[in-house]
């Protein structure tokens, strides 16, 4: 059904890039290049220098913005004007500069123009002698950045309050801080034609499957973009289930759970210009987890997941069981209850289905408002919502109050969802079981519950099957999926496909007493 | 995807748009039959159906000015058959009956009488009624009289008529209840006769008037439960009064609590209240030479609940044992008066005709036969073990100290 999707993606080409362009032994022509390269752009700073006795031409190209100003005087200013007087030839000055003079650690000597084109775009400061056939580029990125904060889309209250922030390095740092041992490994890619940006593949060498990291690589090979937005965008390229109304890939903002991700075996994915981390393979109970549940007792840990389980589950069905049931099925609710409902529907001019179809749909329109609006028209979204859709709709006789309880109860139990892509699954399903319930009673919402339940056995996370541990059953893995044990009973790392050196910690870590001496 | 997925995928939404949302019944169309009641009809061979319908709109909800209306409404349809009369309930009826909420059907004492197998095969038959309404009889009234039966505390009279048939089983265990589905069960099985919920209608005023649907703020009718109702097959043959009807429950080992007086052999006109928190009771016919016998055995647990005697129950144990012993036989004596009435009167509500044609499956054919006679022949031997468990919170009650 969905070739014609497939079809008329495949039908935009991107254009390709040039080809390869030698630096030139002549000053002026490489000038001349690398300035029609960047179109005279007005943050690209072209400067020619005349060094030494010899005036020995130096070629200096940077972007304004992108390279750390005062970290260029210091480390490539300053050798220029300290040594150049010494300098006989091009070549004597070329290669001091390259082999010794620059205290940076980023240094790259190259014969063509493209690679030097490519480090100034990336915050490199690039380095041309008259005379000589090969440039140099310094790499001394420096651009604007914000703090890592606490992330605003998953809030705890007890754990590190640092998020993952836009710039790759500072998030590769995050994680590296946390994970010490060299076996932590960055793999680093360039993913988009004409956007470049980094992608970083994390993994821990000796806990992740190979197969799995192959598979992945192949898939971020195969990638051939202009380019990547967000990691939403490489999630879409190499999600196994791509037309599913969930995700098969966890996204977090949060260093820690990368980490946890990456002890469990797992792969994580960051993006340049993002804090939003993809964490592979992801089963669908990962999805209901908070990082806090580890670092809370694991009572509260527990209850709370199941708490999250019951929500999703309500907000997935509530409004069409309402609706079978008061469509359909009017003997299975008890004698009092039903004619409580009947009695505040009396004089409502709209069938339930209709009701709560509609209510249902302006609850997600205030939903969109209040995310999308400007934050200084919040009060009057308030006072629209709560008041006039709310209480002014009742007065009115347009919707029954009842109504309104099962539209608010399902939002929020929607919005208690821990990661909000989870929860927009069951945004959208809880329209089509509304229809359902409405046309075919508990029969339809049964019905799509099950179409629902075999859609969710038969797709994967690379590999893992997207219900593990509960179909198929793990046992072990239980320990970690609706509850969460104490840390010492989680000794096991998930059953993930082909996970290797399972154990994760000592027998015997449960604390004791001391034992009596003897 | 294959050309199957495809078919199945169109097949799927067509499921979905084509049923049109078939047999969608909305809330608001329905009257939703909180009881129902079954008379003679004025005129000959006709039935009586009368209706209780909640009226939602005065229960609660959002229309203010609609609290004092009373929240029910009776009507009344005739017809040859029940099914004629639900159908002609739609001609006046604007909203569509709805059978499933329906607490309970009660028949006036008339049609009791006269039997009431007939009116109850659409409550069988049908899918709509539910099995598990329970079934009253009303004395020397008709059913419709009693449909307007209220309560002071209890807006919808169906509601509270069902409270008190709860309360009165849990609390006196004075009120043999069965279900629409009991008492076919014991019309269909061979040696056990139907024993249902006796009601009585107090009338408050002269003028009952059917139609239900004035506005009126004086309640008109009450009602109470005093007992039961026995059947022979179908029909009404007598009135049980409420120790007859604990008799009953002692022997089919309903009894759940309730009180048991016994007078005080110290003082005259001074009674001790037993609570009885637990009681088995079975029975067991046995056939002898002599004719049958039914041993009927039945343990009671109860505790002192009041004493209107001064008595340090420490000091004098033998009168522990004693009232033991009088509790004993205040349910015996119950447990006699209940099976000498059904004996009168050749209605065995006991089963005891079942358990015989269980136990001695020969030997039933032969007693099938005449088994009205037979049951009225029978003798029943009667053991009762009386147990009071504890005293309460005191040992003594307090005392006048002169």
């Amino acid at each position: 059904m969905f070739e014609w999707v497939r079809a008329l993606l495949r039908s935009s080409k991107i254009r390709p890039t040039g080809e390869e362009t030698l630096v030139s032994a002549n000053l002026s022509i490489n000038r001349k290049r690398l300035s029609q390269a960047y179109g005279n752009s007005g943050d690209v700073i072209i400067r020619e220098l005349r060094v030494g006795p010899r005036k020995i031409r130096i070629l200096l190209v940077l972007i304004e913005g992108m390279v750390d100003k005062a970290l260029i005087s210091e480390t490539v200013m300053k050798p220029l004007a300290d040594h150049g007087k010494n300098w006989k030839s091009p070549q004597q000055a070329f290669k001091e500069l390259s082999g010794s003079l620059l205290p940076n650690v980023g240094v790259r000597v190259t014969r063509t123009l493209q690679n030097l084109l490519e480090d100034v775009s990336r915050g490199g400061c690039a380095i041309l002698i008259d005379g000589v056939a090969e440039g140099l580029s310094v790499v001394v990125p420096g651009w604007v950045q914000r703090n890592p904060g606490q992330p605003d889309t998953e809030p705890i209250i007890r754990g590190p309050k640092e998020g993952f922030v836009e710039c790759l390095r500072t998030n590769t740092t995050l994680v590296r801080r946390r994970i010490r041992d060299p076996r932590l490994r960055i793999e680093e890619y360039e993913l988009g034609r004409i956007s470049w940006t980094k992608v970083a593949v994390l993994y821990i060498e000796g806990l992740v499957n190979e197969e799995v990291l192959e598979e992945l690589r192949s898939r971020i090979n195969r990638i051939d973009v202009d380019g990547i937005g967000e990691s939403g965008h490489i999630e879409e390229l190499i999600e196994d289930a791509p037309f599913s109304p969930f995700p098969t890939i966890f996204r977090t903002e949060r260093p820690d759970r990368v980490t946890g991700g990456l002890l469990e075996g797992r792969i994580a994915i960051l993006t340049d210009g993002t804090p939003f981390a993809l964490i592979l393979p992801a089963t669908f109970t990962m999805f209901f987890t908070t990082s806090e549940d580890y670092y809370e007792r694991f009572w509260i840990g527990t209850v709370l997941r199941l708490l999250r389980f019951a929500s999703f589950f309500i907000s997935l069905v509530l409004p069409g069981f309402y609706v079978a049931l008061l469509t359909f099925h009017q003997e299975m609710m008890p004698t009092p209850l039903i004619l409580s409902i009947a009695a505040q529907r009396e004089g409502v001019p709209f069938p339930v289905v209709v009701e709560t179809f509609v209510m249902e749909a302006t609850f997600e329109l205030l939903r969109e408002a209040g995310t999308r609006m400007p934050r200084l028209v919040g009060p009057a979204i308030s006072i629209i919502g709560a008041l006039v859709l709310g209480d002014a709709a009742i007065r009115a006789g347009l919707v029954s109050p009842a109504m309104v309880v099962v539209v608010a109860f399902t939002g929020i139990a929607s919005l208690s969802a821990p990661l909000y892509s989870i929860a927009t699954g069951a945004r959208i399903l809880r329209f089509a079981l509304i229809i359902l319930g409405g046309t075919m009673g508990l029969f339809g919402v049964v019905a799509g519950l099950f179409g629902l339940l075999i859609h969710l056995c038969s797709i994967r996370s690379f590999g893992t099957p997207f219900l593990e541990p509960l179909a198929p059953v793990v046992f072990a893995d239980w320990k970690d999926a609706m509850v969460r044990l104490p840390w010492w009973a989680m000794r096991t790392r998930p059953r993930l496909l082909g996970v290797r050196d399972s154990v994760r910690e000592a027998p015997g870590l449960e604390p004791m007493p001391p034992r009596e001496d003897g | 995807m294959g050309i199957r997925a495809k078919i199945g995928l169109i097949a799927l939404i067509m499921v979905v748009m084509l049923t049109g949302c078939w047999s969608r019944r909305e809330l608001e169309t329905l009257g939703f039959i909180t009881a129902v009641g079954l008379d003679h009809a004025r005129e000959e061979g006709k039935i009586q159906l009368t209706v209780q319908m909640a009226k939602p709109f005065a229960i609660t909800g959002s229309v203010q000015t609609a609290v004092q209306e009373k929240p029910f409404h009776v009507m009344t349809a005739t017809g040859h058959t029940v099914f004629e009369a639900v159908r002609n309930l739609n001609s006046i009826s604007p909203r569509r009956p709805f059978w499933t909420h329906a607490r309970f059907i009660v028949f006036g004492e008339d049609m009791a009488r006269d039997g009431i197998q007939e009116a109850l095969d659409f409550f069988d038959r049908d899918g709509e009624p539910r099995r598990t309404s329970f079934v009253m009889i009303v004395q020397e009234a008709k059913a419709s009289d009693f449909l307007q039966v209220e309560f002071s505390q209890e807006p919808l009279p169906s509601e509270g008529v069902f409270a008190l048939l709860q309360g009165t089983r849990l609390a006196q265990s004075t009120v043999a209840a069965m279900t629409v589905n009991d008492l076919l069960q014991s019309l269909e099985g061979e040696g056990i006769d139907p024993i249902t919920v006796r009601v009585e209608l107090i009338r408050l005023e002269e003028d009952i008037d059917i139609g239900g649907d004035v506005l009126r703020d004086q309640i008109k009718a009450k009602t109470r439960m005093t007992g039961s109702a026995m059947f022979k097959d179908d029909r009404l043959v007598a009135w049980m009064n409420k120790p007859e009807t604990r008799g009953y429950l002692w022997v089919t080992g309903q009894v759940k609590s309730g009180i048991i007086n016994i007078n005080e052999p110290t003082v005259q006109d001074a009674y001790a209240s037993l609570e009885i928190v637990s009681s088995r009771g079975s029975f067991k016919p046995q056939l002898t030479r002599d004719g049958i016998k039914v041993l009927i055995q039945v343990e009671v647990h109860a505790n002192l609940g009041e004493m209107q005697q001064y008595i340090d129950i420490r000091k004098e144990p033998a009168l522990w044992v004693s009232m033991e012993r009088r509790m004993a036989e205040v349910v015996k004596n119950e447990i006699m008066a209940a099976v000498e009435k059904a004996q009168h009167f050749g209605a065995d509500i006991f089963g005891f005709g079942a358990e015989i044609k269980r136990r001695h499956p020969k030997e039933w054919p032969r007693l099938r036969e005449n088994w009205e006679e037979e049951f009225k022949r029978l003798t029943v031997e009667v053991e009762v073990k009386a147990r009071i468990k504890r005293a309460g919170l005191v040992l003594k009650r307090a005392s006048i100290r002169k």
